[in-house]
Protein backbone atom coordinates (compact mmCIF):
# COMPACT_ATOMS: atom_id res chain seq x y z
CA UNK A 1 0.00 0.00 0.00
CA UNK A 2 1.31 3.44 -0.87
CA UNK A 3 2.01 5.89 1.94
CA UNK A 4 0.01 9.07 1.87
CA UNK A 5 1.71 12.43 1.91
CA UNK A 6 0.82 14.61 4.89
CA UNK A 7 -1.64 17.18 3.61
CA UNK A 8 -0.87 20.87 3.85
CA UNK A 9 -3.49 22.43 6.08
CA UNK A 10 -5.63 24.81 4.11
CA UNK A 11 -6.13 28.17 5.74
CA UNK A 12 -9.67 29.41 5.47
CA UNK A 13 -9.91 32.70 3.70
CA UNK A 14 -10.76 35.09 6.54
CA UNK A 15 -9.28 38.25 5.21
CA UNK A 16 -11.31 40.23 2.77
CA UNK A 17 -14.53 38.30 3.22
CA UNK A 18 -17.52 38.62 5.55
CA UNK A 19 -17.93 34.84 5.81
CA UNK A 20 -16.12 34.16 9.12
CA UNK A 21 -18.06 36.92 10.79
CA UNK A 22 -21.34 35.63 9.40
CA UNK A 23 -20.42 32.13 10.55
CA UNK A 24 -19.72 33.41 14.05
CA UNK A 25 -23.15 35.00 14.46
CA UNK A 26 -25.12 32.02 13.18
CA UNK A 27 -27.02 30.44 16.01
CA UNK A 28 -27.29 33.71 17.94
CA UNK A 29 -30.66 34.41 16.37
CA UNK A 30 -33.48 32.70 14.51
CA UNK A 31 -32.40 31.31 11.19
CA UNK A 32 -34.73 33.71 9.40
CA UNK A 33 -33.14 36.70 11.10
CA UNK A 34 -29.63 35.39 10.42
CA UNK A 35 -30.39 34.77 6.77
CA UNK A 36 -31.80 38.25 6.31
CA UNK A 37 -28.74 39.77 7.98
CA UNK A 38 -26.36 37.65 5.89
CA UNK A 39 -28.07 38.63 2.66
CA UNK A 40 -27.78 42.31 3.55
CA UNK A 41 -24.17 42.09 4.73
CA UNK A 42 -23.05 40.25 1.59
CA UNK A 43 -24.67 42.92 -0.57
CA UNK A 44 -23.22 45.82 1.45
CA UNK A 45 -19.74 44.33 2.07
CA UNK A 46 -17.80 45.77 -0.93
CA UNK A 47 -19.25 49.24 -0.43
CA UNK A 48 -18.48 49.17 3.29
CA UNK A 49 -14.86 48.11 2.78
CA UNK A 50 -14.45 50.79 0.10
CA UNK A 51 -15.89 53.50 2.35
CA UNK A 52 -13.63 52.55 5.27
CA UNK A 53 -10.64 52.57 2.92
CA UNK A 54 -11.53 56.00 1.65
CA UNK A 55 -11.98 57.35 5.15
CA UNK A 56 -9.04 55.65 6.82
CA UNK A 57 -6.41 54.44 4.36
CA UNK A 58 -3.72 56.59 2.69
CA UNK A 59 -2.00 56.36 5.11
CA UNK A 60 -3.27 53.28 6.82
CA UNK A 61 -2.82 49.57 6.61
CA UNK A 62 -5.07 46.78 5.40
CA UNK A 63 -5.36 45.55 8.97
CA UNK A 64 -6.72 48.93 10.14
CA UNK A 65 -9.39 48.69 7.47
CA UNK A 66 -10.23 45.06 8.31
CA UNK A 67 -10.50 45.82 12.01
CA UNK A 68 -12.90 48.67 11.43
CA UNK A 69 -15.02 46.67 9.00
CA UNK A 70 -15.29 43.89 11.55
CA UNK A 71 -16.25 46.45 14.22
CA UNK A 72 -18.93 47.81 11.91
CA UNK A 73 -20.41 44.37 11.33
CA UNK A 74 -20.39 43.60 15.05
CA UNK A 75 -22.16 46.87 15.80
CA UNK A 76 -24.69 46.20 13.03
CA UNK A 77 -25.36 42.71 14.34
CA UNK A 78 -25.78 43.88 17.93
CA UNK A 79 -28.01 46.76 16.90
CA UNK A 80 -29.98 44.91 14.22
CA UNK A 81 -33.20 45.15 16.22
CA UNK A 82 -32.87 48.89 16.59
CA UNK A 83 -33.11 49.30 12.81
CA UNK A 84 -36.63 50.56 12.39
CA UNK A 85 -36.83 50.53 8.62
CA UNK A 86 -37.36 54.28 8.36
CA UNK A 87 -34.30 54.57 6.16
CA UNK A 88 -32.59 52.15 3.79
CA UNK A 89 -30.58 49.47 5.55
CA UNK A 90 -27.46 50.56 3.64
CA UNK A 91 -27.93 54.13 4.92
CA UNK A 92 -28.11 52.78 8.45
CA UNK A 93 -24.96 50.71 7.91
CA UNK A 94 -23.27 53.71 6.30
CA UNK A 95 -23.95 55.74 9.44
CA UNK A 96 -22.45 53.04 11.65
CA UNK A 97 -19.46 52.84 9.32
CA UNK A 98 -18.82 56.57 9.47
CA UNK A 99 -19.01 56.59 13.28
CA UNK A 100 -16.83 53.54 13.80
CA UNK A 101 -14.26 54.85 11.34
CA UNK A 102 -14.24 58.17 13.17
CA UNK A 103 -13.50 56.34 16.44
CA UNK A 104 -10.66 54.43 14.78
CA UNK A 105 -9.24 57.63 13.29
CA UNK A 106 -9.31 59.25 16.74
CA UNK A 107 -7.57 56.27 18.30
CA UNK A 108 -4.95 56.35 15.54
CA UNK A 109 -4.37 60.05 16.01
CA UNK A 110 -3.91 59.55 19.77
CA UNK A 111 -1.47 56.73 19.04
CA UNK A 112 0.48 58.85 16.59
CA UNK A 113 0.63 61.75 19.04
CA UNK A 114 2.39 59.47 21.53
CA UNK A 115 4.43 57.22 19.32
CA UNK A 116 4.73 59.07 16.03
CA UNK A 117 3.59 58.02 12.59
CA UNK A 118 5.45 55.22 10.79
CA UNK A 119 6.97 56.73 7.69
CA UNK A 120 5.25 54.37 5.31
CA UNK A 121 4.68 56.84 2.49
CA UNK A 122 8.33 57.13 1.52
CA UNK A 123 8.84 53.36 1.52
CA UNK A 124 5.77 52.68 -0.58
CA UNK A 125 6.60 55.47 -3.01
CA UNK A 126 10.04 54.00 -3.56
CA UNK A 127 8.53 50.55 -3.97
CA UNK A 128 5.97 51.72 -6.49
CA UNK A 129 8.66 53.43 -8.55
CA UNK A 130 10.77 50.30 -8.47
CA UNK A 131 7.84 48.27 -9.78
CA UNK A 132 7.40 50.61 -12.69
CA UNK A 133 3.81 51.01 -11.59
CA UNK A 134 4.10 54.58 -10.43
CA UNK A 135 0.73 56.14 -9.93
CA UNK A 136 0.46 59.69 -11.27
CA UNK A 137 2.30 62.07 -8.93
CA UNK A 138 -0.70 64.32 -8.77
CA UNK A 139 -2.96 61.57 -7.41
CA UNK A 140 -0.31 60.67 -4.93
CA UNK A 141 -0.14 64.21 -3.69
CA UNK A 142 -3.93 64.46 -3.45
CA UNK A 143 -4.15 61.26 -1.38
CA UNK A 144 -1.38 62.41 0.90
CA UNK A 145 -3.07 65.77 1.41
CA UNK A 146 -6.36 64.05 2.13
CA UNK A 147 -4.56 61.99 4.78
CA UNK A 148 -3.26 65.19 6.39
CA UNK A 149 -6.68 66.76 6.74
CA UNK A 150 -8.63 66.61 9.99
CA UNK A 151 -10.87 63.56 9.97
CA UNK A 152 -14.03 65.70 10.07
CA UNK A 153 -12.91 67.49 6.89
CA UNK A 154 -11.97 64.27 5.19
CA UNK A 155 -15.35 62.76 6.04
CA UNK A 156 -17.36 65.39 4.20
CA UNK A 157 -15.07 65.38 1.17
CA UNK A 158 -15.20 61.60 0.86
CA UNK A 159 -18.95 61.41 1.33
CA UNK A 160 -19.64 64.28 -1.07
CA UNK A 161 -17.21 63.60 -3.91
CA UNK A 162 -16.27 59.95 -3.72
CA UNK A 163 -19.48 58.46 -2.37
CA UNK A 164 -21.50 61.00 -4.42
CA UNK A 165 -23.93 61.80 -1.62
CA UNK A 166 -25.82 65.07 -1.57
CA UNK A 167 -25.72 67.45 1.38
CA UNK A 168 -28.98 66.13 2.80
CA UNK A 169 -27.72 62.53 2.78
CA UNK A 170 -24.42 63.56 4.38
CA UNK A 171 -26.34 65.42 7.09
CA UNK A 172 -28.25 62.24 7.94
CA UNK A 173 -25.10 60.16 8.16
CA UNK A 174 -23.15 62.68 10.22
CA UNK A 175 -26.08 63.69 12.42
CA UNK A 176 -25.69 67.35 11.43
CA UNK A 177 -27.87 70.12 10.03
CA UNK A 178 -27.62 70.89 6.32
CA UNK A 179 -26.05 74.28 7.03
CA UNK A 180 -23.37 72.65 9.19
CA UNK A 181 -22.53 70.22 6.39
CA UNK A 182 -22.30 73.09 3.91
CA UNK A 183 -19.98 74.99 6.21
CA UNK A 184 -17.84 71.94 6.87
CA UNK A 185 -17.63 71.15 3.18
CA UNK A 186 -16.55 74.63 2.30
CA UNK A 187 -13.90 74.61 5.06
CA UNK A 188 -12.64 71.19 3.98
CA UNK A 189 -12.34 72.29 0.35
CA UNK A 190 -10.40 75.35 1.41
CA UNK A 191 -8.01 73.33 3.59
CA UNK A 192 -7.45 70.72 0.91
CA UNK A 193 -6.79 73.49 -1.60
CA UNK A 194 -4.18 75.00 0.71
CA UNK A 195 -2.49 71.66 1.17
CA UNK A 196 -2.34 71.01 -2.54
CA UNK A 197 0.68 73.19 -3.26
CA UNK A 198 -1.11 76.21 -1.88
CA UNK A 199 -3.77 75.78 -4.55
CA UNK A 200 -1.32 75.38 -7.46
CA UNK A 201 -2.88 72.08 -8.52
CA UNK A 202 -6.34 73.59 -8.71
CA UNK A 203 -5.37 76.16 -11.29
CA UNK B 1 -20.22 71.02 -18.17
CA UNK B 2 -16.93 71.35 -16.31
CA UNK B 3 -16.51 69.30 -13.20
CA UNK B 4 -15.39 70.93 -9.99
CA UNK B 5 -11.53 70.73 -9.87
CA UNK B 6 -11.50 69.40 -6.29
CA UNK B 7 -13.93 66.66 -7.24
CA UNK B 8 -11.89 65.75 -10.34
CA UNK B 9 -8.68 65.52 -8.34
CA UNK B 10 -10.29 63.43 -5.61
CA UNK B 11 -11.91 61.04 -8.05
CA UNK B 12 -8.70 60.58 -9.97
CA UNK B 13 -6.73 60.01 -6.76
CA UNK B 14 -9.31 57.50 -5.61
CA UNK B 15 -9.27 55.64 -8.92
CA UNK B 16 -5.46 55.42 -8.82
CA UNK B 17 -5.32 54.50 -5.15
CA UNK B 18 -2.88 51.71 -4.38
CA UNK B 19 -5.16 50.66 -1.51
CA UNK B 20 -7.32 48.70 -3.90
CA UNK B 21 -4.49 46.31 -3.19
CA UNK B 22 -3.13 47.75 0.05
CA UNK B 23 0.60 47.14 0.16
CA UNK B 24 1.70 44.90 3.01
CA UNK B 25 4.15 46.42 5.44
CA UNK B 26 7.78 45.92 4.54
CA UNK B 27 10.37 44.52 6.93
CA UNK B 28 11.75 47.96 7.82
CA UNK B 29 8.28 49.26 8.64
CA UNK B 30 7.52 46.18 10.69
CA UNK B 31 10.76 46.63 12.59
CA UNK B 32 9.84 50.24 13.28
CA UNK B 33 6.40 49.24 14.54
CA UNK B 34 7.84 46.43 16.64
CA UNK B 35 10.27 48.81 18.34
CA UNK B 36 7.43 51.17 19.18
CA UNK B 37 5.34 48.32 20.48
CA UNK B 38 8.22 47.22 22.69
CA UNK B 39 8.63 50.74 24.07
CA UNK B 40 4.90 50.87 24.76
CA UNK B 41 4.98 47.56 26.59
CA UNK B 42 8.01 48.69 28.59
CA UNK B 43 6.19 51.83 29.65
CA UNK B 44 3.08 49.86 30.64
CA UNK B 45 5.19 47.38 32.60
CA UNK B 46 6.95 50.19 34.42
CA UNK B 47 3.60 51.72 35.36
CA UNK B 48 2.48 48.43 36.89
CA UNK B 49 5.77 47.40 38.40
CA UNK B 50 6.78 50.64 40.12
CA UNK B 51 4.00 50.73 42.75
CA UNK B 52 4.55 47.02 43.46
CA UNK B 53 8.28 47.60 43.89
CA UNK B 54 7.61 50.59 46.11
CA UNK B 55 5.30 48.49 48.26
CA UNK B 56 7.84 45.68 48.47
CA UNK B 57 10.54 48.19 49.40
CA UNK B 58 8.38 49.67 52.17
CA UNK B 59 7.56 46.20 53.43
CA UNK B 60 11.17 45.09 53.52
CA UNK B 61 12.11 48.21 55.49
CA UNK B 62 9.22 47.67 57.87
CA UNK B 63 7.73 51.08 57.02
CA UNK B 64 4.24 51.65 58.41
CA UNK B 65 2.21 53.94 56.22
CA UNK B 66 -0.67 53.84 58.68
CA UNK B 67 0.31 54.06 62.37
CA UNK B 68 -3.15 52.86 63.47
CA UNK B 69 -2.63 49.43 61.91
CA UNK B 70 -1.24 47.15 64.56
CA UNK B 71 -0.45 44.22 62.26
CA UNK B 72 2.95 43.95 60.61
CA UNK B 73 3.35 45.12 57.03
CA UNK B 74 3.92 41.59 55.78
CA UNK B 75 0.66 40.42 57.39
CA UNK B 76 -1.09 43.40 55.91
CA UNK B 77 0.30 42.59 52.48
CA UNK B 78 -0.63 38.94 52.83
CA UNK B 79 -4.17 39.90 53.79
CA UNK B 80 -4.48 42.30 50.86
CA UNK B 81 -3.26 39.62 48.50
CA UNK B 82 -5.71 37.14 49.99
CA UNK B 83 -8.56 39.62 49.51
CA UNK B 84 -7.46 40.20 45.94
CA UNK B 85 -7.37 36.44 45.39
CA UNK B 86 -10.87 36.06 46.83
CA UNK B 87 -12.22 38.85 44.64
CA UNK B 88 -10.66 37.31 41.56
CA UNK B 89 -12.02 33.89 42.47
CA UNK B 90 -15.54 35.25 42.93
CA UNK B 91 -15.29 37.07 39.62
CA UNK B 92 -14.17 33.88 37.91
CA UNK B 93 -17.03 31.95 39.47
CA UNK B 94 -19.56 34.25 37.81
CA UNK B 95 -19.03 34.03 34.06
CA UNK B 96 -20.49 37.19 32.60
CA UNK B 97 -22.03 37.20 29.14
CA UNK B 98 -19.69 38.80 26.62
CA UNK B 99 -20.03 42.55 26.61
CA UNK B 100 -19.70 44.65 23.48
CA UNK B 101 -16.23 45.63 24.64
CA UNK B 102 -14.99 42.08 25.22
CA UNK B 103 -16.54 41.01 21.92
CA UNK B 104 -14.74 43.71 20.11
CA UNK B 105 -11.47 43.01 21.91
CA UNK B 106 -11.73 39.30 21.08
CA UNK B 107 -12.44 40.11 17.45
CA UNK B 108 -9.35 42.31 17.27
CA UNK B 109 -7.26 39.67 19.01
CA UNK B 110 -8.52 37.10 16.57
CA UNK B 111 -7.55 39.26 13.59
CA UNK B 112 -4.05 39.84 14.94
CA UNK B 113 -3.50 36.17 15.78
CA UNK B 114 -4.97 35.00 12.51
CA UNK B 115 -2.55 37.16 10.56
CA UNK B 116 0.30 35.49 12.44
CA UNK B 117 -1.17 32.01 11.95
CA UNK B 118 -1.62 32.64 8.24
CA UNK B 119 2.14 33.27 8.06
CA UNK B 120 2.71 29.90 9.73
CA UNK B 121 3.57 31.24 13.19
CA UNK B 122 2.90 28.42 15.65
CA UNK B 123 2.64 30.69 18.69
CA UNK B 124 -0.20 32.53 16.96
CA UNK B 125 -1.99 29.21 16.45
CA UNK B 126 -1.53 28.56 20.18
CA UNK B 127 -2.94 31.99 20.84
CA UNK B 128 -5.98 31.19 18.72
CA UNK B 129 -6.48 27.99 20.71
CA UNK B 130 -6.37 29.99 23.94
CA UNK B 131 -8.83 32.52 22.53
CA UNK B 132 -11.24 29.80 21.44
CA UNK B 133 -11.08 28.10 24.86
CA UNK B 134 -11.11 31.21 27.02
CA UNK B 135 -13.75 33.24 25.15
CA UNK B 136 -15.93 30.69 23.36
CA UNK B 137 -18.98 32.96 23.45
CA UNK B 138 -17.41 35.91 21.67
CA UNK B 139 -17.28 36.34 17.90
CA UNK B 140 -13.48 36.31 18.03
CA UNK B 141 -13.52 33.07 20.00
CA UNK B 142 -15.89 31.46 17.57
CA UNK B 143 -13.83 32.56 14.59
CA UNK B 144 -10.76 31.11 16.30
CA UNK B 145 -12.63 27.82 16.83
CA UNK B 146 -13.68 27.76 13.17
CA UNK B 147 -10.11 28.38 12.11
CA UNK B 148 -8.74 25.60 14.32
CA UNK B 149 -11.44 23.13 13.28
CA UNK B 150 -10.81 23.85 9.61
CA UNK B 151 -7.09 23.44 10.14
CA UNK B 152 -7.52 20.15 12.02
CA UNK B 153 -9.94 18.90 9.40
CA UNK B 154 -7.47 19.67 6.63
CA UNK B 155 -4.77 17.81 8.58
CA UNK B 156 -6.90 14.74 9.14
CA UNK B 157 -8.15 14.52 5.55
CA UNK B 158 -5.90 12.15 3.59
CA UNK B 159 -4.27 13.79 0.64
CA UNK B 160 -5.21 12.54 -2.80
CA UNK B 161 -1.56 12.59 -3.81
CA UNK B 162 0.38 9.54 -2.65
CA UNK B 163 4.06 10.15 -1.85
CA UNK B 164 5.20 7.31 -4.05
CA UNK B 165 3.53 8.72 -7.10
CA UNK B 166 5.57 11.90 -6.59
CA UNK B 167 8.85 10.07 -6.31
CA UNK B 168 8.25 7.82 -9.20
Amino acid sequence: MEALAPPIPALPSFVGSPEPFLWSVRGDASSEESEEFERRVRAAWPGTVRLVERLLAWPGSASDVEDVVQDVLLAAWRGRRTFRGEAEWTTWLHTITVRRTRNAARARSRRERWFGRPDTDAVRDAEAQGDGATPPMESDEVRRSLGRLRHADREVLVLRYLESLDVEEIAVRLGLQRAAVDARLSRARKRLGELLDGGEMLR
Amino acid sequence: MNRDPIESLLREADANAPTRQIAPLRASELEQLRRRQLARRGAALALVALPVLALAWDTSLGVHRDPVISTSPSEELARSLQELDDTLASLRARPAPPSAASDSAAAHTFRALHRGAARGDESSVEGLRWLADRFPETHGGRCARLFLDTKDEARSTPSATPIDSKTK
